[in-house]
């Protein structure tokens, strides 16, 4: 996600700035960019969305360890250790359907 | 090194540690907070997403703030991130220092860009 940084906003620049620079922003993910075919730009987005996601809901974990003190053990935390990966990566396999066009 | 943990620890010093701990939390709120609204706009749109629809979310002018402070945010909350994990892995100082200014340099150039596309909307 650091080093991809530049990629998001350049997302960012060129899906907002324009009616021009959306078209150019869509034929990235479509057609195609700097010779690398739509579906692989897809595919590093979908690798975005998955280390976000992650990163998104093992914070909710952080969070909710922070204020329930009481709750955390050993087993707590395997436990929802797991949560985490099971619910990012279902998340991932719908957001990536939607991403490849599948429904 | 002086002990930093336990009922020896070191009791004086700069406290970095509970202001990092709390603005990597308060950092992480607010983006989860645009992240909700963001997509809660996008979700109670219908039918695909056209360029009049996105650049319409970002046309209100509490939509433009809360997007700034989401881009302040993110990016504090990467240099407390990264810097944690500097401090956690690399252990030669010089290695260190040059992967902080390259950090700063990298968040900076990244900030100032995202301002940049964000304020002339």
């Amino acid at each position: 996600m650091f080093f991809l940084m530049p990629f998001v906003i350049w997302m960012f620049d060129a899906s907002i700035s324009s009616e021009i620079s959306f078209a150019r922003f869509k034929a990235a993910f479509n057609i195609g960019m700097l010779g690398i075919p739509g579906f692989l730009w897809k595919l590093v987005v979908l690798g975005l969305i998955w280390a976000a996601l992650h990163h998104f809901i093992a914070g909710i974990r952080h969070l909710w360890m922070d204020t329930h003190h009481h709750h955390v053990t050993k087993d707590f935390g395997r436990q929802t250790a797991a949560l985490v990966l099971g619910l990012t990566l279902s998340l991932t396999v719908v957001l990536g359907a939607k991403l490849f066009g599948l429904y | 090194m002086s002990v930093n943990y336990g009922s020896h620890r070191t009791v004086v010093g700069a406290h970095y540690g509970i202001r990092d701990w709390l603005s990597q939390r308060v950092t992480a709120v607010v983006m989860a907070l645009f992240t909700v609204v963001l997509l809660a706009q996008i979700i109670f749109s219908k039918g695909p997403i056209s360029y009049e629809l996105w650049a319409g979310i970002f046309a209100a002018q509490w939509m433009k703030t809360l997007t700034f402070v989401f881009f302040i945010s993110l990016f504090y909350h990467v240099w407390v991130g990264m810097r944690n994990v500097f401090m956690d892995y690399v252990k030669p100082y010089a290695v260190r220092f040059v992967l902080h200014v390259f950090a700063i340099v990298w968040l900076t150039g990244c900030v100032g860009w995202a301002i940049q596309v964000l304020w002339r909307l």
